[in-house]
């Protein structure tokens, strides 16, 4: 079935997926959007970087791009959401 | 039935020992006949430590993905408590290496980067004001060196770099020697080896314990991971003691030394190597450091060629290839059970040479894509277990090989056959001696 990439007021949206189990928290992703990833402190290993929004508009999608091609374990997926 | 198929076994089995002297005398060539031999699976026997090499990124993935209570790293690598010491990683218990494994990435997060690159470049300045015009170098020893020195300086600061000495060095030399491929089997087997690693270890805590006396009593703060190791506390608000402080820098340094030395090694040789892509190479470094006079982590992410070749040398060439796991519950596999108590062996050498993860996977391709998954390419491991030094591995070998390229031309001083690999103390690096000739370009003389 074709797939349709969603648009609001004509702008494309993307969704975020961060893969927790091979998340170290090096926080490169913070560095590059602040507003989209935070650390969680927790008593695991490793801090994990939680998601401030898993939804993002393309004003955004830049910084969530840059956090992707940056964070040094590739564990951050920037995906265009699409209607199924 | 799940767990019904047997897991095939190599050929090849001393009744006695099994396969452990074939595996010691060169586990690279063994385990690339497991694998032609079992394919994705198959068995040996380390002197009756049963051992499953597992092959491919599918395999990789589900090892990397298993908790420590089924496939536990700590009890694979009990060889690296003489060397660490009690008390630390390994040698701890899990909640308190789940601690100290915290504190070790405290100083490697993004924001400490930004300082360690300025670094590397002033001790890759001070190894070209020794280079001169012209000569000849051993790329192992020039870069087991300069890594030393760059390590060392970004982790204990610039103090304790200034007074870095052969004393030192040899001091590290016989904690590297204490780890051989022997030791996966027998980790405390008594040897000389071993012997002349704990008297190491412990001058070691002699050397490091006096310099953070020696800080405390100054009171100043300093921006290196020593600091960090002295600030850090327990969740129970303990400060680490002298010993724990010196294995915290013991571990950082063990981890990320010979690893970055041999890469920035491989790396040098593969640029000489690849002629058909050196003005290319060339080119970006130029514009780079047109743009940005200094190296800085933004100047070193536009060197998109070099981290190709980067990238593509831990492929063909990764230091580290016997990532072991001990199974402390049935581990299943596809069809496969794999007993408790085997050990689980992956080992990147054999994997980044499948056909199916790599087009072409014998060529040297520094433009080769990154591979979809996170599994196919494993130099610094993965899982929780992953090498959290690696952003600050590429770093430096990225800041080492764009400032002296940008001064130096370099050339093959044998013909290229005579460059093999050799793996002492479990690290694959470039075959003694590696030699290579060198010329500042015109221009940049003295």
């Amino acid at each position: 079935m074709l797939k349709k990439t969603v648009k609001v007021d004509n702008r494309l949206r993307y969704r975020i997926e961060l893969d927790h189990d091979l998340c170290q928290g090096h926080s490169v992703c913070i560095a590059e959007a602040p507003a989209l990833f935070s650390l969680n402190e927790s008593n695991a290993s490793y801090d994990q970087i939680q998601l401030i929004t898993s939804e993002i508009d393309e004003e955004q999608s830049e910084a969530a791009f840059r956090a992707q091609k940056y964070c040094p374990n590739g564990v951050i997926r920037v995906l265009p959401i699409e209607d199924s | 039935m799940s767990g019904a198929h047997q897991i095939p076994r190599v050929s090849g089995a001393d009744p006695s020992i099994g396969h452990l002297e074939e595996f010691n005398s060169d586990p690279l060539l063994f385990l690339q006949r497991v694998h032609k031999e079992c394919g994705e699976i198959g068995e040996f026997d380390l002197a009756g430590l049963g051992t499953i090499l597992l092959v491919g990124s599918e395999a990789h993935e589900a090892v990397f993905r298993a908790n420590e209570e089924q496939l536990s790293a700590a009890q694979a690598y009990q060889m690296m408590i003489p060397v660490f010491g009690e008390g630390i990683q390994y040698g701890a218990p899990p909640h308190i290496e789940r601690q100290q494994l915290k504190i070790q990435i405290q100083g490697l997060k993004h924001d400490r980067m930004l300082n360690y690159a300025g670094i590397v470049e002033h001790e890759t300045t001070l190894l070209i004001k020794q280079l001169g015009k012209k000569g000849t170098i051993d790329v192992n020893q020039i870069f087991s060196d300069l890594t030393l020195k760059t390590s060392t300086h970004c982790l204990l600061g610039a103090e304790l770099r200034s007074e870095l000495n052969d004393e030192f060095s040899t001091l590290y030399k016989d904690l590297e020697n204490g780890i051989a491929p022997s030791s996966l089997s027998d980790p405390f087997e008594k040897n000389e080896r071993l012997t002349k690693c704990i008297r190491a270890r412990k001058r070691l805590e002699e050397l490091i314990g006096d310099h953070v006396d020696r800080r405390r009593t100054k009171g100043k703060i300093y921006e290196d991971m020593l600091q960090v190791y002295m600030d850090s506390k327990y969740e129970d608000g303990t400060p680490l003691n002298k010993a724990e402080i010196t294995g915290m820098v013991i571990w950082f340094m063990f981890a990320g030394h010979h690893t970055s030395a041999n890469t920035t090694a491989w790396t040098l040789l593969e640029v000489v190597k690849n002629p058909a892509y050196l003005s290319k190479l060339l080119e970006e470094i130029d514009q780079v450091f047109l743009k940005f006079p200094t190296v800085t982590v933004e100047s070193l992410r536009e060197l998109l060629l070099l981290d190709g070749f980067i990238r593509e040398s831990l492929r063909l060439h990764p230091p580290l290839n016997a990532i072991t796991r001990r199974v402390m519950s049935d581990f299943q596999y596809k069809e496969f059970t794999i007993p408790t108590g085997k050990n689980i062996m992956i080992c990147p050498y054999v994997s980044h040479k499948l056909e199916k993860s790599f087009r072409k996977p014998l060529s040297f391709n520094p433009e080769r894509p990154s591979p979809k998954d996170n599994f196919s390419e494993i130099a610094f491991g993965g899982g929780r277990h992953k090498c959290i030094g690696n952003g600050f591995a590429i770093l430096q070998v990225k800041t080492i090989l764009a400032t002296l390229l940008k001064q130096y031309t370099f050339n093959l001083s044998e013909l290229p056959e005579k460059y093999g690999e050799a793996m002492p103390a479990l690290i694959l690096r470039p075959k003694d001696p590696c030699e290579l000739t060198y010329v500042k370009k015109d221009g940049q003389g003295r």
